[in-house]
């Protein structure tokens, strides 16, 4: 057998080829090929201007193409593709809820809310079942006076708050503002969750009553623990009615509290 | 050196478990443009680096969003070497079917427009232009390896895996990658 050559024991005449270097460069070799490489490198000067070389078009290679990426902006095309259909960010006080309620044009408020009212007054059943069927009860459905369920919510409740309202449902307030007509209106929200329904509503307080504007039938999804909760969903034309109708700013809980012992006048 | 054995039968394996078990569930579109925005830089920076330009690259990485959108990823798999896959057979397809029109590529149109855009920023021009030409240079195959090696930092498994190719022509396509990119510009300097 042919004895090994001294290139095999001398670092400086280790004959290092690029696809050994390449590997080397990247870490990809085993230890012990890694040590030879480097014994190599450490002792032939050609090397290490190779291997230097090498190391600028990559680093070049690396910052150029990640600086292009990084401050180029994406295309218009992109952006339709990726973002176009994301709801336009919203101001911090309409994130305070995820319900939804769709803005309906004027003539068909009045009828829709009393649809959604039957809805929600059929699923209170106990509260009044001789009255909920008669063209009447729908009206009264839509003015909440003090002996309906909902109105302690809304009179009394901050935002955030969840107020039993029967023994299947529960209400919570989702914020509160003045209208240009200089009624203070409340979003809130009405659920059941063991019968798995929930509704939406923007409700108005005019000469002592809360009247609602607005109201949708939310849907929902039952969880782990077999209750049914509301499901978020987008809230544009929520927010755009909210915007459109709203006078100053969004009352804070102190104000709230403050509204509540002054019976909102 | 390097076994490679083991990640190409393991990817088989996979592949061949995903096709017994049917149809794999695949990532809502919500979730999938989520993904695609959190990796869109990367996929840019591979689109760029191997068209070897910006207006190639941005033409490359819409049409591969257009393509994940339309036929949609298995939520079962890594992202990013999908994602990277779906752009290098788009840009495969792409080249060949530019070489039967032999069109101007809106890189070409965009430097074009671009001649008159002052001294001020001419060097920098000239060191990406050596740069980008050098890459333009290299074979196709030999863009793709230096591209998610040296740009994206994957390891040669992870390469081969995207790739679909063995890692030993991981390693020599991008050795040869890199000689000739010394050779394309031997001024530069440490």
């Amino acid at each position: 057998m042919k004895a090994p050559g001294p290139e095999q024991y001398d670092p400086k005449h280790l004959v290092i080829d690029d696809l050994t270097l390449s590997a080397w460069l990247d870490e990809e070799l085993d230890s012990a090929e890694a040590r030879r490489v480097q014994s190599a490198v450490d002792a032939q000067p050609e090397l290490q201007q190779r291997l230097a070389r090498l190391l600028v078009n990559e680093r070049r290679l690396r910052e150029h193409f990640t600086e292009m990426a990084e401050t180029r902006p994406m295309t218009e095309a992109m952006r339709a593709l990726l973002v176009a259909d994301e709801a336009p960010s919203r101001p911090w006080f309409l994130r305070l809820t995820d319900w939804t309620i769709h803005r309906l044009p004027r003539p068909a408020l009045a009828t829709t809310a009393l649809a959604l009212a039957l809805v929600v007054g059929l699923q209170l059943g106990s509260r009044s079942p001789e009255g909920i069927t008669g063209p009447d009860s729908l009206k009264l459905m839509t003015q909440l006076g003090p002996d309906h369920p909902w109105f302690e919510l809304l009179e009394s409740s901050i935002t955030g708050e969840t107020l039993p309202l029967s023994d299947s449902q529960t209400g919570r307030v989702a914020l509160t503002y003045r209208d240009l007509d200089g009624h203070w209106c409340r979003q809130f929200s009405v659920q059941s969750p063991s019968e798995g329904s929930a509704m939406a509503a923007v409700a108005c307080r005019d000469a002592g009553r809360w009247g609602i504007s607005l109201a949708q039938p939310m849907p929902v999804r039952q969880q782990g623990d077999g209750l049914f909760r509301a499901a978020s969903g987008g809230t544009a034309a929520l927010d755009s009615h909210i915007m459109e109708s709203m006078v100053g700013d969004v009352l804070m809980p102190a104000d709230e509290n403050e509204m509540i012992k002054q019976g909102w006048q | 050196m390097i076994d490679d054995s083991g990640s190409l039968r393991h990817h088989h394996q996979e592949a061949a478990a995903r096709a017994a078990n049917g149809p794999t569930l695949k990532h809502s579109n919500k979730m999938l443009k989520e993904l695609l925005l959190e990796n869109l830089d990367a996929l840019r920076r591979f689109c760029f680096s191997i068209t070897g330009s910006a207006a190639d690259g941005d033409d490359l990485a819409q049409g591969t969003i257009e393509l994940l959108l339309k036929k949609g990823v298995p939520a079962d798999v890594p992202f990013l070497p999908w994602m990277f896959r779906v752009c290098k057979n788009h840009w495969i397809d792409s080249l060949r079917a530019r070489s039967k029109t032999q069109t101007a590529t809106a890189d070409e149109l965009e430097r074009h427009q671009g001649t008159h855009d002052g001294e001020a920023d001419a060097y920098h021009r000239v060191q990406v232009s050596e740069l980008e030409r050098a890459v333009e240079q290299l074979d196709d195959d030999q863009r793709l390896v230096l591209s998610l090696v040296s740009v994206q930092g994957f390891s040669y498994r992870e390469a081969s895996e995207t790739l679909e190719i063995p890692i030993g022509t991981v390693m020599s396509r991008l050795s040869r990658a890199r000689k000739r990119l010394l050779e394309l510009t031997q001024d530069n300097k440490p």
